[in-house]
């Protein structure tokens, strides 16, 4: 429990310095955001823009601004995007939780299917099954989100179409959990691909790591029965290096979800910062880049945790 | 009196009278006999070969337009085709290749270096290192790369440089976790202890004793960094903000295929590109894991 707390507590100066790169990244970027707005040929001049900037508060020193906007954020309040003036903190509330759908699913398939097949080939080394799906896990790591997004939305969009080719819900039908579902196949499918082999892979490496431990031969030689080696000496020491894998895996089921998300025209947070970024939408860039940091402190928070419980040995501090 | 001498008179017999390998010879016999591993090193090969002798294999200036032959499907004049502006696809994707794999590596080299310096570091003296060291990462970490890359690149402007260093500067944090969580189980080990109750020097003692139990781990994550490199460039490129146009790379010709009219009925324009980094990161992966085969220190009695 009081390791618990520290873990907390320690996350608590990270998250600071995250809003202080995020803050720094945004403001000393060259280019003034206003600038982009400069548009002589319908009438908006720098003059117009000046009254902007003082409205908006642009023109405080750079400290005063961060206090001010970190101030803001511990209410709550992340600011209205540029784009079109809509509050930051209700888009992506709606957003994250779309992006949560996406990357959640994927990542369950992914632990179920990738970590019991890397078990089932670790303790069948140089079987049919074990080049089988090794070397169709080695396909699945090599192939980007982008590319098989690409190749997923060919085939069965553009030429089978058995699957939509982009969005949530089916425009104009009640939104129902199948339609989800249906529409959730190929972009989940698409992200769940690089997890599974990920995780097949290291669980197979951990796994034949682990067998030749000399405490494997130990246990089988004062005969304990090899379902117990597997599951009590094998299977919690194997997990080991999976569990950070898992944790690790975090930040690039979110890279994989932009790619996907712009691909299938998912609308969740990836997508969103794609359009964000292009348009200089700093408010709307920091609100996500702010949430995604966030996502992946609880993250790595669950994993350390687990790490924990998994093995004693860790004894931190 | 260093290291070396004394390395230097262990290994002396070895050469002349005993004919017995060094571990890097066994490794590389070992790897030698791995199916997997010689594919993918005779696959990367190939792929190297064919862009670093890009200009010398291709049939048109990969640059050259000629509208009169734009959008063409594959012929025997254009045998992969040509783009909206009819350049030729067979030469951009060797050129393409030649930019995303040099991307790759030099990224891989940068982030590579970092990482296993301040995963070491962490990982042995632990306490108040580690704490800073992790703490940072944990910082670097809590940004997914895409994401933070994507962002600044924005703001720093593309080109090819950028794109390398800000793929490196991001790039460390999973080399120094790995290295870390290496050294913290290898220094538990007897033989640290041991070596440590001796009075061995710290310097030595990591890089003797505890980075060769670090090196097959690492190897396989250095794999994993220049495929990393590979991918992020070509991901950033086919969110249009990676390597910029003119020059191909994988990722920008990857990127034509958003448009739908391409996707549906220029397939000859994206599928090769994206072949090509399939196959690349492919045949990286195989020789990484054949590396990791291969130089196992518990195999070497």
């Amino acid at each position: 429990m009081q390791y618990f707390l520290r873990r907390v507590l320690i996350n608590i100066p990270v998250l600071l310095a995250v809003t202080v790169i995020i803050f720094l990244l945004i403001n000393l970027a060259p280019g003034d955001p206003v600038d982009f707005y400069v548009n002589e040929e319908i009438g908006i001049t720098r003059a117009d823009l000046a009254f902007v900037e003082e409205r908006f508060g642009l023109n405080d020193p750079l400290p005063v601004r961060y206090v001010k906007w970190l101030g803001q954020l511990v209410r709550g309040d992340m600011g209205f995007r540029f784009k079109n003036g809509d509050d930051v903190a209700e888009v992506l509330k709606i957003r994250l939780q779309r992006t949560l759908i996406l990357m959640g699913t994927a990542l369950s398939i992914g632990i179920v299917v990738g970590v019991t097949s890397g078990m089932f080939i670790g303790m069948r080394q140089y079987s049919f099954w074990d080049f089988s799906l090794t070397g169709l896990s080695f396909v699945g790591v090599s192939m980007p989100a982008f590319v098989a997004g690409i190749f997923g939305l060919y085939i069965f969009s553009v030429k089978l179409g058995w699957f939509p080719s982009g969005g949530m819900w089916t425009i104009g039908q009640d939104k129902s959990i199948l339609d989800l579902l249906y529409h959730l196949v190929l972009p989940a499918g698409t992200l769940a691909i690089f997890n599974i082999a990920t995780f097949m892979r290291y669980t197979r490496f951990s796994v034949l790591e682990v067998r030749q431990e000399d405490f494997v031969r130990t246990a089988r030689a004062k005969g304990l029965y090899e379902r117990i080696i597997t599951w009590r000496h094998l299977f919690r020491n194997a997990i080991l290096p999976v569990v950070t894998i898992i944790g690790l895996s975090l930040r690039s089921l979110v890279a994989g979800a932009l790619f996907t998300e712009t691909i299938y025209s998912w609308p969740g947070m990836g997508a969103l910062l794609v359009d964000a970024v292009a348009a200089r939408d700093y408010p709307m860039v920091m609100g996500i880049m702010l949430v995604t940091a966030i996502v992946v402190l609880v993250a790595n928070l669950l994993t350390d945790l687990a790490y924990a419980v998994v093995d004693p040995r860790i004894r931190y501090g | 009196m260093g290291s070396q001498d004394v390395a230097a008179i262990q290994a002396a017999p070895n050469k002349t009278r005993l004919r017995s390998e060094s571990p890097a010879q066994q490794a590389w016999r070992r790897f030698r006999r791995h199916p997997l591993a010689m594919i993918g090193l005779i696959l990367f090969c190939v792929i190297l070969f064919l862009t670093v002798a890009a200009p010398l294999i291709e049939r048109y200036p990969y640059q050259s337009l000629n509208l009169k032959d734009k959008f063409q499907s594959p012929s025997a004049e254009h045998f992969l085709g040509t783009d909206r502006v009819g350049r030729d696809i067979w030469s951009r994707t060797l050129h393409g290749g030649r930019v995303s794999i040099a991307v790759g590596l030099s990224a891989a080299i940068i982030s590579t270096l970092i990482g296993t310096v301040l995963g070491a570091l962490s990982g042995y003296y632990r306490g108040s290192v580690d704490m800073i060291i992790m703490r940072f990462t944990d910082v670097i970490m809590t940004f997914p790369r895409v994401v933070i890359i994507l962002t600044v690149a924005t703001f720093v402007g593309q080109n090819i440089i950028n794109v390398i260093l800000l793929i490196g500067i991001f790039s460390w944090p999973e080399v120094a976790r790995l290295v870390r969580g290496q050294v913290l189980s290898v220094r538990e080990q007897q033989y640290v202890l041991a070596a440590r109750a001796l009075g061995t020097l710290d310097r030595r003692i990591i890089l003797s004793h505890i980075m060769p139990g670090v090196v097959a781990p690492l190897l396989a994550s250095v794999t994993f960094a220049v495929n990393g490199a590979i991918l992020l460039e070509a991901g950033l490129s086919f969110l249009g903000v990676g390597v910029p146009l003119p020059t191909p790379s994988w990722g920008n010709m990857l990127e034509t295929a958003r448009s739908l009219d391409v996707l549906q009925d220029g397939p000859w324009m994206w599928v090769p590109p994206a072949l090509m980094i399939l196959l690349t990161v492919l045949s990286i992966n195989f020789i990484g894991d054949g590396l990791r085969d291969a130089i196992d220190p518990k195999h070497i009695q």
